[in-house]
């Protein structure tokens, strides 16, 4: 809605001095007021509504914001309270019939809370209006029944997806979570490797960029464009991310470094199987060349104990540590078994040496490969197995699992040793740590650093049975991740520190920063500004880890904030470095060609300028999972308003300066 | 300790060794350390009260660490003929030749005859001229520890072999909890109130957040291997830049009321305060003819030197600064990647040593490798697994150096040190290490288990007798 102004062109020129603003100051302050009047001010009094969309479901303060145009002197307005929601009834407000000004300040904010009610009713309004000085506002209470608001809309959006594009928004408003989550399982997938096909053909080199541009290219598709079939997919894109910071390979790794189509090919298999079963996605990592070479199972032969030769441990331990069962027996609400008050480790080295040796024979794959030795390099096909090189005696893995003596296949077709897979990766399937172990990883990586014991165990127990008698279901683990009620009750419970990474994404989604070129060489190379990049971790631990803490206060209440590990002196001020250059010019490390320029579309905005209050808290409610608090608002509202309409380019100026200072406060940074 | 102490075992079992160690941990041991941490603050005064205020008293410590896992029982590598030919019999694939190592003529050493990587030319150098100290077969250890008390798996480090808590457990010290502070940390917290009301923690990385610094009180200051950088568009004189940095300061001044909002505002804080006090301090930069390898681990360590020098304008005493160089986790291909690494590695060592003669404060800034652990000494077919014990160095002024420190090990396969392929059980703890650097830096021996709970089980604080020996 748009608020009433007050009819200045009535006082234009009359100077109409309302005879109260004197009456309840002395003096010295009425001496000030007449000294702003001498400034040829005229003195009025307005109100403006803030956050016009109110939610009866999503119960969350929001403001009506009534200004005057001076500061000197205490004073008391009236409040009128009409609309068709009732208050007390409908809503409550932080002040009833009057609005006091201390002295120096020139602005009150009213705060409006709705209550919630079992009716269902049609969307009521609230008006305040100031009766003495002609001025009103009025927001509009959603009604429970009519679906997630905006803000709460805004909020899942961030959690689940890249914040909250408008046609994304219109989408998850008009189906609620669950089925938005629903729709999402149906999308068709949108793969990376195909985006560097187009490119090659192009005639565009493929650099070690190339799978980070195609991420872009898919996270930053637009809904409202092209039929279903072409519809994106932004939750699976969002789940494939979070997988590549549990499944890790990076391009910091030389030999990947310069291998995007293995690396998008990998990036695929997260994709493939975000929404399918975690037992076939473990096993796709497994074989995936990419990880091969990063974990250093690919070349992998059996022992040669005349030559002091053993399986390498690399990938027989992580696959353990990393990305399955971690390294203690863990409950089902994810706290550890206890004996004799000491944790139970999960494996010693004696169960990695046996995992080892299952990881033996593999080898590059493809039609072209016919041999394990001289294998040519193939980062696109599945690994190949080889019983030739493989270890054919007796295994004992976890949950129990033993494998017998196997015999080799003939001709070779590394059947023993895809047995000896089946059985590896089924034992680590089958532990009862991976519920827990995993659900929590997830968790940190969608809504909160610090889930509670609770969380832990429901999102267990989706991973253990998805309610039809399936283990591994992901879309049950998705949806209990996201539907779960720490992540989404009022008030809200969880924090985590977004990732750096993640809002330059929301940022380009949010404002439609989509280049002409539709390209996005521009976004790339930012690991350098905030630590985070795709296929950018230092090592197989990720980016961060998901115990750590930062020293202080979280550190004392062993609060985890995966996040902060990467928050340096340096990042801390990079990472708005970036963000402001990002907002004030374009998304690029240096100079991007005009095509390619990843920019803001801010105009809307810019329009509204002149009511930099409300212009400030619209921008607010598009980025942020809540309102700015009453604090960082006044700081905001107050700086963009010293930007005087008399220079240049001031919209422009105002919106840079409120987008900016939204995105350096906390309330941005740290996701509720 | 070595081997032989920790098998003199009493008829309970017991030690004279592990006797004091539990003594004295009765009251740090784990469930314990929360109330140690609280009367940290009511003596942190007694450690930093030692440091002379007037005149200058400054010492600073550097922690290499190697991540991934030094193979460095290629760093290090016995160089008598029979000493040889069993790590050469070991080894396999992955045994360095016996002519091609430099040789170590140590004025000290219990152990083999030694030998360094042929392509670590200036630590023999330091070595020679007595600034460089080999330690061997250090690693993290709950208490002294045997290969039986491997077998039944009594008193070891949480998740053995695993590079995360090999990781963690170096820079805690404390293998047998989940600790949220390092020694370094620990340390700060006692010796911080010498540097004044610097706005430049104690603890600075070069490198990125580390466990080893954080304290309970200290939070480290992690800049770049470029050194702090600015947030632009904050008075710096751009467009609005005095509106925009009054609003941020504004906004960093709020209270929230959730401890995420809360932490990310002081470490903006944090970064906002320390920038110009430590942008002037390494505005003064470096004496001229001081160099250092153009490469990041040059980058890193010339920026601690830049640090140290301008340690006035910061107003330091003591200083502990992490520099974190590598991936050292090669599981293949570890013979050509080391080639590569040591000679970079050597070079930016002698090139800081070079620096602080420059600054002529040699004597006063030690500098120590760590890493997650050492590898395994059989080959996976020219690649190394993970393992435990592994050998370091500490170069500086104040190191008692062309000496060797520790046992070091008999590298057959199955020795009583070996849990299997080469994986050495450490006859030296990080504990006895880091109390060494810690005394030395001014901890109070009295102190000592505030900053290592566990060192009562490997030395006797009371006793007069350095942990180790190596710095003066």
């Amino acid at each position: 809605m748009t608020p009433r102004r007050y009819p200045s062109q009535i006082l234009l020129g009359t100077l109409l001095i309302p005879t109260t603003a004197f009456s309840a100051t002395g003096d010295l302050q009425g001496s000030r007021a007449l000294a702003n009047l001498l400034a040829l001010q005229t003195p009025t009094y307005r109100v403006e509504c803030l956050d016009p969309e109110i939610s009866e479901r999503w119960p969350q303060p929001s403001y009506f914001l009534i200004k005057r145009n001076f500061s000197a002197g205490a004073f008391t307005v009236k409040l009128a309270w009409s609309g068709t929601a009732t208050r007390g009834t409908d809503y409550r407000t932080s002040h009833g019939t009057t609005a006091t000004f201390p002295d120096g300040v020139d602005e009150v904010l009213v705060t409006v809370t709705p209550i919630r009610d079992r009716s269902t009713e049609n969307n009521e309004t609230i008006t305040l209006t100031l009766s003495d000085y002609n001025s009103n506002a009025t927001g509009q209470i959603v009604d429970a029944a009519q679906g997630p608001s905006e803000s709460e809309a805004t909020r899942f959006l961030v959690q689940a997806a890249f914040g909250a594009d408008g046609a994304t928004l219109k989408e998850v408003q008009q189906m609620d979570f669950d089925r938005w989550i629903l729709d999402q399982f149906s999308r068709p997938l949108g793969r990376t490797a195909p985006i560097l096909q187009e490119m090659r053909q192009r005639g565009e080199p493929i650099y070690h960029t190339a799978t980070k541009m195609a991420i872009w290219q898919q996270v930053m598709r637009s809904p409202s464009r092209g039929p279903r079939s072409r519809m994106p997919d932004p939750l699976r894109q969002r789940v494939a991310y979070s997988l590549s910071q549990i499944f890790v390979v990076s391009q910091k790794l030389d030999t990947l470094g310069n291998n995007s189509d293995g690396v998008a090919s990998y990036y695929d298999t997260l994709l493939t199987h975000s929404f399918g079963n975690y037992r076939d996605l473990l096993k796709a990592v497994c074989l995936h060349p990419c990880m091969g070479l990063y974990l250093s199972h690919l070349g992998n032969r059996k022992a040669d104990p005349s030559k002091g030769r053993f399986p390498d441990e690399n990938f027989a331990r992580e696959v353990m540590q990393l990305f399955s069962i971690g390294l203690w027996e863990l409950n089902p609400d994810g706290t550890r078994k206890l004996r004799n008050g000491q944790p139970i480790p999960t494996y010693d080295n004696t169960n990695i040496r046996e995992y080892a040796r299952a990881f033996t024979g593999y080898q590059y794959g493809g039609t072209q490969n016919t041999q394990f030795k001289w294998a040519k390099q193939n980062f696109v096909d599945p690994m190949k197995l080889w019983d030739s090189e493989h270890d054919l005696e007796p295994k004992t893995f976890l949950s129990g699992v033993v494998t017998p003596k196997r015999t080799a296949s003939s001709p070779d077709r590394g059947l023993a040793a895809m047995a000896d897979l089946d059985a590896a990766v089924d034992s680590l399937y089958l532990h009862p740590n991976v519920g827990p172990f995993l659900g929590r990883l997830l968790i940190q990586r969608f809504t909160t650093s610090n889930p509670s014991p609770a969380y832990i165990r429901r999102v267990a127990t989706a991973f253990n049975d998805n309610g039809r008698g399936v283990r591994g279901d992901m879309r049950a683990v998705i949806r209990a991740i996201l539907l779960d009620p720490e992540a989404r009750t009022f008030p809200t419970v969880t924090a985590k520190k977004r990732e750096p990474y993640l809002t330059l994404m929301q940022l380009a989604k949010t404002f439609d920063a989509q280049p002409v070129s539709g390209r996005y060489p521009s976004a790339t190379y930012m690991y350098d500004f905030m630590l985070q990049e795709p296929f950018e971790s230092p090592s197989v631990f990720n980016f961060y880890q998901p115990a750590y803490r930062p020293s202080g206060e979280m550190t004392d209440q062993n609060q985890n904030g995966p996040e902060f590990q990467i928050m340096t002196a340096v990042t801390a001020h990079d990472h708005l470095n970036i963000t402001r250059k990002f907002i004030h010019e374009h998304l690029a490390r240096w100079g991007a060609d005009a095509n390619d320029q990843i920019k803001m579309k801010l105009n809307d905005y810019m329009a509204m300028a002149d009511k930099p209050d409300q212009m400030v808290h619209r921008l607010a409610n598009r980025v942020l999972d809540r309102r700015l608090n009453p604090v960082s608002s006044r700081i905001i509202r107050q700086a963009v308003g010293q930007i005087p309409t008399t220079r240049n380019n001031w919209q422009r100026d105002r919106v840079h300066m409120a987008l900016y200072l939204i995105c350096a406060c906390a309330e941005f940074q740290v996701q509720r | 300790m070595s081997s032989n102490q920790h098998s003199n075992k009493d008829n309970n079992g017991l030690s004279r060794r592990d006797f004091l160690g539990q003594a004295s941990c009765a009251a740090v041991g784990s469930t314990a350390l929360a109330s140690t941490l609280l009367n940290l603050f009511l003596t942190s005064s007694a450690s930093a009260a030692g440091i002379r205020q007037g005149g200058e008293d400054y010492r600073a410590i550097v922690c290499l660490f190697l991540p991934g896992g030094n193979d460095s029982f290629n760093l290090v590598v016995p160089r008598g003929v029979a000493e040889h030919a069993t790590y050469a019999r070991t080894r396999g694939d992955l045994a360095l030749a016996r002519d091609t190592l430099l040789p170590l003529d140590a004025n000290w050493n219990t152990g083999p005859e030694l030998g360094l990587h042929p392509r670590a030319v200036e630590l023999a150098q330091l070595f020679d001229a007595e600034k460089l100290a080999v330690l061997a077969n250090v690693g993290s250890l709950v208490r002294p520890t045997t290969k039986d008390d491997y077998r039944t798996k009594t008193m070891l480090p949480y998740g053995l072999f695993s590079h995360s808590d090999q990781q963690e457990q170096w820079q805690t010290s404390i293998p047998d909890s989940r600790e949220g502070l390092g020694w370094g940390g620990r340390m700060a917290d006692l010796l911080f109130p010498s540097n004044g009301a610097s706005n430049v923690s104690m603890n600075i990385s070069v490198n990125g957040n580390n466990l080893f610094q954080v304290g309970r009180s200290v939070a480290p200051y992690t800049v770049g291997s470029n050194g702090a950088l600015s947030l632009r568009g904050y008075k710096d004189g751009s467009p609005y830049a005095d509106i925009r940095g009054a609003a941020v300061d504004n906004l960093l001044a709020q209270q929230y009321d959730n401890a995420l909002e809360r932490t990310y505002n002081r470490m903006r804080r944090n970064a906002r305060d320390a920038f110009d006090t430590y942008q002037a301090a390494t505005a003064v930069g470096l004496p001229t003819g001081v160099a250092f390898p153009d490469n990041s681990l040059g980058r890193s360590l010339s920026q601690v030197a830049k640090t140290i020098a301008g340690r006035k304008v910061i107003g330091a005493k003591r200083q502990v600064f992490y520099v974190q160089w590598g991936g050292w986790d090669f599981h293949d291909n570890v013979l050509n990647s080391m080639d590569a690494m040591i000679p970079v590695l050597s070079a930016g060592i002698k090139a800081f040593y070079d620096a602080t003669v420059a600054l002529g404060i040699s004597d006063k800034v030690t500098l120590f490798t760590a890493s997650d652990f050492g590898r395994s000494l059989t080959s996976n077919g020219m690649g190394s697994d993970h393992a435990w014990g592994g050998n370091q160095i500490v170069v500086g002024g104040a190191v008692r150096g062309k000496r060797v420190y520790g046992e070091y090990p008999d590298l057959a396969l199955n020795s009583s040190l070996d849990t299997g392929r080469g994986a050495l059980i450490p006859t030296t703890a990080v504990d006895e290490y880091a109390a060494e650097l810690a005394l030395w830096m001014g901890v109070q021996r009295g102190d000592l288990n505030m900053v290592l709970p566990n060192i009562g089980r490997f030395y006797d604080v009371r006793s007069n007798a350095a942990p180790l020996g190596f710095l003066v």
